[in-house]
């Protein structure tokens, strides 16, 4: 407890406040920009952060970590572009509600769901931390194999209104997502001996293409026609009925977000996706989602947020970072002689304090500067055509181009900008085609690693509790509609029948 | 054309992609016979052309997806974007990414109707400053200079 | 203002070593570039991309250069190709000692596999960076209590071990390791990256991890993972209890190192100023302290002729035991 209040007592430090503030400040606008995310900058501050006292390096690292997650849902919402991977789910229904003008309304519920699952992972860090770590070591490939076909499982549902191109679309995603090195063989795949699709292909410049340039060119159809944006209301904020609404969607993503962001080999973008599959579940108004649904920017931005605490178990408690930025962080913590391990916590707690207390304070910072910013950023949608799309443009290149330095990154989001625009055209959404690409590569790779395990023997998936819960969860999923549709029905004849037998 | 065209073309051309596709599996590098443990690395790609081909055939047929309107032909501004875009990067590597974008921020925003190269010229200069402040002064990112950067720097 | 120019500015105004402006910087280097090597920007070029462990080790080597060299550094991130796309961008660059690789055995690999632009004889060493022991570690409830135990069992049964990429710097250890120690070679297993093999080893998904001893470093203290023997000519210093594989009679060293090299081409006396400056900036405080606390081996920083000469013996090795395997004919 000592150590708790002492940890607390750092936000009273103007000091240290300062740097929580700059870091907060910066992690949001890297996580706007597309190609700069919080990790690349973490990264390249890197060295900065040697120069600072251990608790100010950290509070700093922890602070852009945090609010560069927030940061990513700001472009997505406004320009279609998301400005950090994990923000691609955001889009879906961020932009949609920008462009009814409701910009206002969908950053500010951004901003409010991302604070409530920063600060719920980060409770769950300070109390279960070394219990929660434990669990990953009860996720090996096949548990992986059985979430990532729970999260596979809804696509059909995702998107469009049509199933079946639905599932075409993820099944180009999960396509796209074998390009590259098999782990398992070693065999290069459809890498046309380009040496950047050995890595598989880059996921933020496809998410750039398919999103920025594929409006970009979208615009230009509408070309001359007046752009009917209600300005009144794109600045409004959301009202208390609208937080209403979105409550169960961010109390679930909350939990889920942030177990997946504890498991290490998932992360921010995984969570928000399954998350928004799951505020669709959830909700009582499932048509909305796709035409800018509310709950759809709350799911994936609290998801999002939780999973940063949730990435941080497995880093500080067992040594394992769950995500690159985690890893840098990690780095960080090393350098300054840090050794995280289960031991942390009974070491070390002024730190780990100091760590979580910055945490809080960057999640609370941001929420304050994202709602009092968001009438200011929402005006950004009112910005004349002929100026915002040759910006989002350029955005897109420099961003596509920064981080892997790379000309093939650029003809990919052009590739993926004219995909995009395709697929609308023709009636589909690429937001299966996204979940194929995130999801597709864990399905593939933990199948084959767990047969592996398993000496080629599939039923040996049956003797894992784990794997039989999530494949009996992903069934009961898929088929409860057919089965509350059913118990309707006999209710119904067993209401009615009574009435009927009577002489 | 009646409705549904549309969907048997699309259906059509999603099949004839699986069908290179498919081939194009038949070139990955074998595996060493040291090596084989498991599933190969064609299976799973195959596996998933299958699926694609067969929804093709359902939306073909339109079950579970109701036909869809032939969509009007595109409209000419959008190819010419399309085109600067591709100009965009054959100028990029003539005179590299910040004077390149600086360009397509006057020309794509004539292009979409703004008629005052004034204003587009200042707020170019303006933007292209602003990323490149942020990207190269504040994190040490490196760009393409082109060909003309690499006659003028060292 | 040329871009390369201002790609190491962060470190610089971090710590104040370099103060000259970069704007002169960018006006004077043809005027200078005769005088003095070096006089205008050194490229870093690595395949990881920014954050990855060699673009760190890269990054942290900078904190010092800028101060030692008098002149900026720039990292160059090339991924792909597992290497080959860093090699290829060197090749294409002037061979005057302004571009220098970070590398790793993987480069080697993908030279010996014929992926790259460039062969192994172009490559000229200027001094290691780091030098990590690979240890044989076990899960807490795993059979084997120790190193005779393992190789032992090992001997009549196929085991399973976690390796990051098959036909990788992992996977070639781990071959070389069996035929060395006259096990039957295992079944390898492919993972991620070193956090999931810690995992599947504690979890019991796989028999035998080979880590770094910093990868797994908590859960040898926490009694989650047992390490059996470490696969160098020396025990490691956190691990004295462990036996390396010199007291086992074992000729079987393996680590995963990360060295500085230029290509070939570079004047002598470049090569020269790169070595003693790079060693100089890795003696640093920073960097010793990096060194320390990421868990690698205290004596990482070596010169050009012992780099040379590990490069040489890994690249005689790699062939060897990718002929073995079938990936090189």
């Amino acid at each position: 407890m000592d150590a708790f209040l002492a940890g607390m007592a750092i936000l009273l430090d103007p000091y240290m406040l300062g740097v929580i503030l700059a870091g907060t400040l910066l992690g949001i606008i890297v996580g706007a920009l597309p190609g700069i995310s919080g990790s690349t900058t973490t990264a390249l501050l890197l060295p900065l952060t040697v120069t600072m006292t251990p608790g100010a390096a950290l509070a700093f690292l922890g602070s852009i970590y945090c609010a560069a997650n927030f940061g990513g849902s700001i472009t997505a919402i406004l320009i279609n572009t998301p400005g950090d991977p994990s923000a691609s789910a955001t889009a879906f229904d961020g932009y949609p509600m920008a462009k009814r003008g409701e910009a206002g309304k969908a950053l500010g519920i951004s901003a409010i769901s991302s604070a409530i699952g920063g600060i719920f992972s980060v409770f769950v860090l300070i109390v279960a931390a070394p219990l929660l770590a434990r669990m990953a070591y009860e996720f090996g490939p096949p548990e992986y194999f059985g979430l990532a076909v729970f999260g596979l499982s809804m696509v059909a549902m995702i998107g469009g209104e049509s199933q079946v191109k639905n599932l075409m679309s993820a099944c180009l995603g999960v396509l796209l997502a074998t390009v590259g090195l098999d782990l398992t063989t070693g065999v290069e795949r459809f890498t046309f001996g380009v040496y950047s699709l050995s890595d598989g292909i880059e996921f933020v410049p496809v998410l750039i293409g398919l999103f920025a340039i594929a409006e970009m060119l979208e615009q230009a159809t509408q070309h001359g026609v007046v752009q009917d944006y209600i300005r009144l209301t794109a600045v409004k904020l959301p009202t208390l009925a609208d937080f209403r609404k979105c409550a169960k969607s961010i109390a679930i993503s909350s939990g889920i977000g942030t177990f997946i962001g504890a498991l290490p080999a998932l992360g921010a973008t995984t969570a928000a996706m399954i998350c928004y599959n799951e505020s669709k579940r959830w909700s009582k108004y499932k048509d909305e989602f796709g035409k800018g649904a509310i709950e759809g920017v709350a799911g994936p931005e609290a998801a999002n947020n939780a999973a940063v605490g949730g990435a941080m178990v497995p880093t500080l408690a067992l040594g394992i970072p769950g995500s690159t930025t985690t890893a840098i962080i990690l780095a960080g913590l090393i350098v300054q002689g840090v050794r995280p391990g289960p031991h942390l916590f009974t070491e070390q707690p002024a730190l780990l304090y100091i760590v979580f207390s910055s945490m809080l304070a960057a999640n609370l910072l941001y929420l304050v500067l994202g709602l009092g910013a968001a009438k200011l950023f929402a005006r950004l949608t009112l910005v004349p055509a002929a100026y915002l799309w040759p910006a989002v443009f350029v955005l897109s290149m420099v961003g596509a181009y920064a981080p892997n330095q790379s000309m093939s990154d650029i003809w990919t989001v052009l590739i993926f900008g004219v995909v995009g625009f395709l697929f609308r055209r023709y009636g589909f959404s690429p937001a299966p085609l996204i979940m194929g690409l995130v999801l597709g590569k864990m399905v593939e790779e933990s199948l084959k690693q767990s047969l592996l395990i398993f000496d080629q023997n599939w039923l040996m998936f049956l003797t894992r509790p784990i794997v039989v819960g999530l494949f009996a969860v992903t069934l009961i999923g898929l088929f409860a509609p057919f089965l509350a549709r059913a118990w309707t029905r006999t209710r119904k004849r067993w209401r009615t029948s009574p009435a009927g037998d009577l002489p | 054309m009646g409705r549904g065209a549309t969907d048997r073309r699309v259906a059509g051309a999603t099949i004839l992609l699986c069908a290179i596709v498919y081939a194009y599996t038949y070139t990955f590098d074998e595996v060493p016979a040291a090596l084989m443990g498991g599933l190969g690395a064609e299976l799973f790609p195959r596996l998933v052309l299958w699926t694609l081909a067969i929804l093709a055939v359902l939306l073909a047929l339109h079950v579970g997806s109701p036909p869809m309107d032939a969509p009007a032909p595109i409209p000419r501004p959008v190819w010419i974007a399309g085109g600067a875009m591709l100009l965009y990067v054959g100028v990029l590597e003539l005179i590299g990414m910040w004077p390149a974008s600086a360009v397509a921020l006057v020309g794509l925003g004539w292009l979409w109707g703004e008629r005052s190269l004034v204003k587009l010229s200042i707020s170019a200069v303006m933007l292209t400053g602003a990323l490149n402040l942020v990207f190269v002064r504040l994190l040490g990112g490196s760009f393409p200079k082109g060909l003309l950067g690499a006659l003028v720097g060292p | 203002m040329t871009d390369r120019m201002t790609a190491s500015r962060l470190t610089r105004r971090a710590f104040a070593a370099g103060s000259t402006a970069a704007l002169g910087l960018a006006l004077a280097p043809r005027a200078r570039a005769q005088d003095k090597f070096p006089s205008r920007v050194v490229e870093v070029v690595t395949h990881a991309g920014v954050g990855g462990g060699t673009d760190i080790t890269a990054r942290m080597m900078m904190v010092h250069a800028a101060g030692v060299f008098q002149t900026e550094f720039a990292v160059v991130n090339k991924v792909g190709g597992s290497g080959a796309a860093a090699l290829a961008y060197a090749n294409s660059r002037p061979r005057d000692g302004y571009t220098i690789l970070l590398i790793t055995q993987t480069h080697l690999l993908t030279m010996l596999q014929g992926k790259a632009p460039v062969k192994y004889e172009e490559i000229v060493a200027l001094a290691r960076a780091t030098d990590d022991p690979q240890v044989v570690m076990v899960g807490k409830n795993s059979p084997y209590k120790t190193a005779q135990d393992l190789l032992a069992a090992a001997k009549t049964k196929q085991l399973k071990f976690g390796a990051t990429q098959l036909g990788g710097v992992d996977h070639l250890a781990i071959y070389g390791f069996a035929k060395k120690s006259g096990i039957q070679q295992p079944t390898a297993i492919p993972f991620r990256g070193g956090g999931d093999i810690v995992i599947n080893t504690v979890g019991g998904n796989i028999d035998v991890g080979m880590l770094n001893y910093a990868e797994a470093e908590s859960q040898i203290k926490a009694g989650d993972v047992r390490a059996l023997l470490t696969l160098a000519p020396k025990r490691l210093g956190p691990l004295p209890d462990v036996p390396c594989s010199k007291d086992l009679g074992l000729d079987a060293n393996y680590s995963t190192v990360r060295g500085f090299v230029a290509l070939k081409g570079v004047p002598e006396e470049n090569l020269k100023t790169l070595e003693q400056g790079l060693i100089k900036a890795m003696q640093g405080q920073m960097y010793a302290s990096y060194i320390e606390t990421s868990g690698q081996s205290p004596d990482s920083v070596v010169g050009r002729a012992a780099w040379q000469k590990q490069l040489d013996d890994f690249n005689a090795e790699g062939l060897d035991a990718l002929k073995g395997l079938g990936l090189v004919k």
